[in-house]
């Protein structure tokens, strides 16, 4: 379950907060993303990239953007009792890096990134191999 | 072998562009990342974040601050002639995300990104599951 894998605590932001003050807790915090939240749930998500492309490539002032002007409105969540798979497939679907996980009543509870599903699938397929490897031995 | 595989023609820029004008070569080139050249070869990389967190987020100004000194220095590169499983290794080792992919001279020639090779050797997998699969539906003799 994504309960167990979400990455907690999550980093979050308020609509209000400049862009930066955002770039300055992404650095603070080490994460590439904040889950922009309003009582606990998901508004929106804002990333070191969105920073990048939106507001310095468009030669915007950080200090008089907000993180409601840029970030990305209304994501997709994922229900923290979802298992691996399923997260797979919205991701897909989706066609972002992260996501913001949800606890049953639709508050944000952690996150999870593209890069922690490859990293368990990888370590999955790794058994599988070692798995198939010792077979091959015993056989021979 | 990697230069059949490796991002061509890869978005470059120099040491003295701004940051600016680097975050505006990410946009229009839709890449996250553009190698920094000198003389034709690589001296650093910088990436999407390093505009938001290294410059935005130390609250300097991207008009000002020049490329070379917010990029990462002296990347680590590999060959063209090297093989995938040489370039996953190498990322692994250097703990890094993308490499520049040089010729023998050590002259830039494109880059490769660990989303490049996952994306290679997960449909490889892909392939190899629905060999797999077909073995199963066939009739035992």
């Amino acid at each position: 379950m994504l309960k167990q894998i979400a990455v907690k605590p999550v980093v979050t932001a308020s609509a209000r907060m400049t862009i930066a003050d955002a770039a300055r807790t992404m650095k603070q915090k080490n994460v590439g993303a904040l889950i922009v939240v309003n009582a606990g749930r998901p508004l929106g998500v804002l990333t070191d990239r969105d920073i990048a492309i939106d507001v310095v490539a468009a030669g915007k002032d950080p200090d008089a953007v907000r993180v409601e002007d840029v970030m990305r409105t209304k994501p997709a969540t994922l229900r923290e009792d979802l298992g691996l798979l399923d997260a797979a497939r919205i991701f897909a679907k989706t066609g972002v890096r992260r996501l913001p996980v949800v606890d049953k009543a639709g508050r944000v509870s952690g996150i999870v990134a593209l890069d922690d599903l490859m990293m368990l699938f990888g370590n999955e397929m790794g058994l599988v191999a070692g798995a198939l490897a010792a077979g091959l031995r015993k056989a021979s | 072998m990697l230069w059949k595989l490796c991002t061509r023609p890869v978005v470059t820029v120099s040491p003295d562009a701004t940051a600016e004008e680097a975050a505006r070569a990410m946009r229009t080139k839709n890449v996250g990342a553009v190698v920094v050249v000198r003389h034709g070869r690589p001296a650093g990389i910088l990436t999407d974040r390093d505009v938001a967190v290294g410059v935005v987020g130390r609250a300097r100004n991207p008009a000002l601050v020049k490329v070379g000194e917010v990029m990462r220095k002296n990347p680590a590169v590999i060959q063209e002639h090297a093989g995938i499983l040489d370039a996953a290794r190498l990322l692994g080792k250097k703990g890094v995300r993308r490499l520049p992919v040089v010729n023998t001279r050590g002259e830039l020639v494109g880059i490769i990104s660990l989303d490049d090779i996952l994306v290679l050797l997960t449909s490889e997998m892909g392939h190899i599951g629905s060999t797999l699969s077909q073995e199963m539906r066939r009739p035992t003799p």
